[in-house]
């Protein structure tokens, strides 16, 4: 069977194309709505532009195919081997992606609103400005986690996303939208995660060690437990964050927003603080060893049982603060 | 600069005394500042000798010169008589390319515009007559190599309050996501060719930075609509003409808010984004929105038609 083959039967009314090998098959722009082509060797076809919505791809072989611009609308391309493959443009809206391979594919600017990426192998997937609000990314219990280390993830827009334990170690989210996504226990440590934007959003438990969030919107996100040891906070606005438990060892918060922040039982030891906004903060129990509060305006915050003694408080504002002691300074 | 005194006196002398002057003036005016000036006084104070001294940093071949110029006529409402003024310019100054042009023919500079890519094969240039206003043959420009700087590195939408995640979410909810960017690129560098090199080059715009571009691009959404429609029908590689219409119409809509930041709801512009085209943009609101002078109110023929800035080059 040839292309032509394939399309004038689809034209005639067959739709169940099952393990055939449609290898190379030159197929632009085709109309393939609807069929069945599950366990179809697909490999290096060019299907760019091509209809494809609700067909049913699980366990095709599509590496290296060109997928670029095709309709995918509610296609299943479960446990679907798409490695390499160039899906730049697609339209893969509701599209059911679970265990699919895409390491190395290219997915830019795709559009994967309410995609079910469960466990999908991600690795070096590039993903810039692709939409992805409301997919589905979380790890299956007893499952794989979704794996996109590596991955390009710029401007991508996650939010309301479900990332819970995904492994998003290393990746570059750079100006990505994350708001109100849950990200609950993932693995971000490493990420480039600068001027993003996850207000509203759920970090609670998440690992971001050494990540970097200069410029990053995290106003009124959760973020109890999470572990942000020499993590780079710079100018990072946290106003109503909730940090309870957070491990901050060794992170710099330089000028950023923590007003009205809870901070109760925090790890700032040797953090830099130097001129943060902690107006109103909640400190109560925080551990401040050596951190430095140079010129932080810590204005009414709590600080009751924290431990200061050793908080380097040069030119610190604490005007009405509530002292470790219980006392208000005066 | 390199070029003698001699020749460029001669240049200076041959544009000012063109009956064809005062736009001449204005073109130059408008690639260098990349805004549209109207006001005699401003333009006197900007000497033509210093703008053609700084036009050729600016564009330092005769390709890039061009790219330029057409990109600036191309977006005003008289396009045709200002493609028929870039071609007396380019006429007019090529000696200064010739005669020192050969070591910067291959070097990257960074005032070159992104749509004209500083390695440019032939700096031959192309006969201006063939460049229709708002469709020019991919053969006729170089193709864009670079797309514009970072989103918010970008001059211009700072006053805006533009959710971009917004923008494109409108556009692919309704529109191909590649489609809709063959069409914006080929709004805001050329049309699209299909060639390799065309690929390329639209693998390194993001959709965000092209809707960015356009709306910069094209200060009237009028013409924004007048010039998608016209793209949507001249694509024999690309699915039937009512898909791509329907992607232009997502485009239009998408980006429709913009224009209503710029230039309220009530006007006649913003209005014809839904109605038509036979609308009168308010310049002075969007100019003012994007960063631009305000039009004088003393102008020529053309000063209340004219677009009022341009695609700033990388």
């Amino acid at each position: 069977m040839n292309a032509n083959d394939l399309l004038d039967l689809y034209a005639s009314g067959k739709t169940d194309f099952r393990g055939q090998s449609l290898r190379n098959f030159d197929l632009v722009g085709a109309d393939l709505i609807g069929a069945n082509l599950q366990h179809c060797d697909l490999a290096g076809a060019d299907l760019s532009l091509a209809y494809l919505s609700r067909a049913n791809l699980r366990h095709c072989n599509l590496a290296q195919a060109n997928l670029s611009g095709a309709n995918l609308n509610q296609a299943d391309l479960g446990q679907a081997n798409l490695t390499d493959a160039n899906l730049h443009g697609a339209s893969l809206q509701g599209a059911t992606l679970f265990a699919v391979q895409l390491a190395l594919a290219d997915l830019m600017d795709a559009n994967l609103l309410d995609a079910d990426l469960r466990e999908a192998q991600l690795m070096s997937t590039n993903l810039r400005g692709a939409c992805l609000r409301g997919a589905n990314l979380r790890e299956e219990t007893r499952g794989d986690c979704t794996d996109l280390r590596g991955a390009i993830l710029t401007e991508v827009d996650l939010r309301g996303a479900n990332l819970k334990g995904a492994n998003l170690s290393r990746v570059n989210l750079e100006g990505a939208n994350l708001r109100e996504a849950n990200l609950r226990s993932t693995d971000l440590s490493g990420a480039n995660l600068r001027e993003a934007n996850f207000k509203d959003a759920s970090l609670s438990d998440a690992n971001l060690s050494g990540a970097d969030l200069s410029g990053a919107q995290l106003q009124i996100a959760r973020l109890e437990r999470v572990l942000l040891q020499g993590a780079n906070l710079t100018a990072c606005n946290l106003e109503g964050a909730l940090l309870a438990d957070a491990k901050l060892g060794q992170a710099t918060l330089a000028q950023a927003n923590l007003k009205q922040a809870k901070l109760s039982r925090v790890d700032l030891s040797r953090a830099n603080l130097q001129g943060a906004s902690l107006v109103g903060a909640m400190l109560v129990e925080a551990y401040l060893a050596r951190t430095n509060l140079t010129q932080a305006d810590l204005t009414d915050a709590n600080l009751s049982r924290a431990e200061l003694s050793s908080a380097i408080l040069t030119q610190a504002i604490l005007t009405g603060a509530t002292m470790p002691d219980g006392s208000s300074y005066l | 600069m390199a070029f003698s005194d001699p020749t460029l006196t001669a240049i200076v002398d041959m544009l000012q005394q063109h009956p064809e002057a005062l736009r001449i003036h204005k073109l130059i005016y408008a690639i260098y500042h990349h805004r549209w000036e109207n006001d005699p006084q401003i333009l006197l104070n900007a000497p033509i000798l210093g703008l053609i001294q700084s036009l050729q940093q600016q564009a330092p071949t005769p390709a890039a010169l061009q790219g330029q110029l057409i990109q600036v006529a191309k977006q005003l409402n008289k396009p045709e008589r200002y493609l028929a003024i870039s071609q007396i310019i380019l006429g007019i100054v090529s000696p200064l390319y010739t005669s020192h042009n050969t070591p910067r023919e291959t070097v990257s500079s960074p005032a070159t515009p992104a749509i004209v890519p500083p390695t440019t094969a032939s700096p031959t240039l192309v006969p201006l007559a063939t460049v229709p206003p708002a469709t020019v043959p991919p053969a006729t420009l170089p193709p864009a190599t670079q797309p514009p700087p970072h989103p918010r590195a970008t001059e211009g939408m700072a006053d805006l309050d533009y959710d971009h995640f917004e923008a494109r979410l409108a556009i692919i909810k309704y529109a191909n996501p590649l489609r809709a960017k063959i069409l914006i690129f080929s709004a805001v560098d050329h049309p699209f060719g299909f060639s390799r090199q065309d690929w390329d080059s639209l693998q390194q715009w993001s959709l965000d930075q092209l809707i960015r571009q356009l709306v910069q691009s094209y200060p009237m959404a009028s013409r924004l609509e007048q010039c998608l429609d016209q793209l949507a029908t001249g694509f024999a590689e690309l699915p039937p003409l009512e898909q791509m219409r329907q992607d232009a119409e997502a485009i239009v809509r998408a980006v429709r808010p913009l224009y209503e930041q710029t230039t309220g709801p009530a006007t006649e512009d913003s209005q014809s984004l839904l109605t038509g085209f036979n609308a009168t943009v308010d310049l002075m609101t969007l100019a003012s929105a994007m960063g631009s002078p305000h039009p004088s109110s003393e102008v020529d023929d053309d000063a209340d038609l004219t677009c009022q800035f341009f695609v700033r080059p990388q």
